[in-house]
């Protein structure tokens, strides 16, 4: 899976393509981790072209949000399609992200 | 240069690579030892001289057979080393250190050339902490596998299950339990993560879960409450995903709840089917509210239930499930083994009599 990072109006932009798996966890836990050590808070996560996302990655994301939440910042989801947003709404953890 | 004796041109390397000296080597985080083509030693840096008490003269006086007690024929030892040449080769042993402690290691091994002079350039890594913990994940995974439910027969069911941890430590855990003589409640259930935190956390998710069992209210609440409780101590990254079910025998009617495993294969009157229902993981919001819902099943009926590392290995798993219990038990097996894997896989299947 690919990951890009970027800085947009202070707001940390994650764009991932591909199939979110365990191993893909970890790397963008770490990386998106270390920007809230830089003090951002706040997260668009782009996810239009990932076509699978394992529990695993739902972890991640969860983790991401509790994380902006406890720095009262907040974390948005993006481009939710196919499988992945069926996923999302079987799981209903389209009630739990803000979903844009 | 090639005239130098090799002992010299490794000890005294400002002659091969003249803006260093030997502390070059000196600088690696790792034990090195270098051989020469007989096996003795010709260098040890500073790493090898702490880890194994030597100084550098006592270790130019030692042949490789005296640290490795794993060596039987010198000869050997080393032709195999030299067979893989500069690709290298790993292997695993056991040295002998200055004070006879005995340490199992994985070496690094490579073959190389230098001015024509044969050296064995052998990197250590001492393995006796991971060796260790190692033994500590297989016991604990021998511990999970035995709190499992045994294979299971009545004269209203037949149940086996399903359980291939994907490292040693898994999340997956089920279990069922007769209410009565014709109540059967069961849960299957899979922790977020992998690794102790995930098996320690385990444990106190299965005593929750059989007082939630104990409630006496419908299975849906039963879950509500197994929420509540949880969320105040799964970890603030983790969540649980849960299917209870319960098959009454009397009515012929199983109900289910459903919350982050949010699936199960059915074959209901020889026709496979995937039940799908919404409900989100436990341990997200403490307000959650979760569904109940219920279907018949008859004689012959086979159900899966399964966490997502099996799950998602299925091939169209409605169309392709065959509808006798040993050839889909089988089906799962296969599909078990794929080279696709990446979960803990564990399910609980359920055939009625």
């Amino acid at each position: 899976m690919k990951a890009d990072f970027k800085m947009i109006n202070n707001k940390v932009m994650i764009t991932l393509e591909g199939s979110f798996y365990v191993e893909d966890a970890l790397l963008i836990r770490t990386k998106a981790l270390s920007y809230f050590k830089d003090g951002h808070n706040d997260f668009l996560i782009d996810l239009s072209q990932v076509d699978y996302i394992d529990s695993s990655g739902l972890g991640v994301l969860v983790a991401l949000q509790k994380r902006a939440l406890e720095h009262k910042g907040a974390l948005q989801l993006h481009g939710l399609n196919g499988v992945v947003k069926e996923l999302f709404e079987l799981t209903r953890l389209n009630k739990v992200f803000e979903i844009v | 240069m090639n005239d130098l004796p090799l002992e010299e041109l490794v000890t005294n390397s400002t002659h091969l690579f003249p803006d260093c000296s030997h502390w070059i080597f000196d600088m690696l985080n790792d034990p090195l030892l270098l051989l020469d083509e007989f096996g003795m030693i010709l260098f040890m840096n500073d790493k090898a001289r702490n880890f194994y008490g030597h100084s550098l003269e006592e270790a130019k006086q030692l042949h490789i057979a005296q640290l490795d007690l794993k060596i039987t024929v010198s000869a050997k030892y080393l032709h195999t080393i030299r067979k893989y040449g500069e690709a290298g080769y790993v292997f695993l042993s056991i040295h002998k250190k200055k004070n006879n402690e005995l340490v199992p290691i994985q070496i690094h091994a490579r073959y190389i050339k230098v001015h024509n002079k044969s050296i064995f350039a052998l990197m250590i890594k001492d393995i006796s902490v991971e060796k260790q913990l190692k033994q500590e994940f297989e016991r604990i995974s021998q511990i999970q596998r035995e709190m499992l439910p045994a294979k299971y027969k009545s004269p209203l069911i037949e149940i086996r299950s399903i359980y291939r941890p994907y490292n040693y430590v898994s999340g997956d855990f089920f279990d069922f339990k007769w209410e009565n003589n014709h109540i059967l409640h069961g849960y299957i259930f899979d922790i977020m993560g992998h690794g102790l935190a995930t098996a320690f956390n385990m444990s106190a998710i299965r005593v929750l879960l059989t007082q939630a069992f104990e409630q006496n209210v419908p299975l849906n609440k039963k879950l509500d409450w197994f929420n509540q409780q949880a969320i105040s101590f799964i970890e603030a990254d983790s969540f649980v995903a849960v299917l209870v079910f319960s098959f009454d025998f009397n009515t012929k009617q199983l109900t289910y709840s459903m919350a982050g495993i949010n699936q199960f294969l059915a074959v209901s009157q020889k026709q496979p089917m995937v039940i799908q229902k919404p409900g989100i993981f436990v341990g997200l919001d403490k307000n959650a509210v979760y569904e109940q819902h219920t279907m018949s099943f008859f004689s012959g009926d086979i159900f899966y239930f399964m966490t997502d590392g099996l799950f998602e290995l299925l091939p169209d798993p409605a169309k392709c499930c065959p509808n006798s219990c040993t050839a889909s038990y089988r089906w799962l097996n296969k599909a078990m083994h794929s080279p696709a894997r990446r979960d803990d896989i564990s399910a609980l299947c359920l055939y009625i009599k």
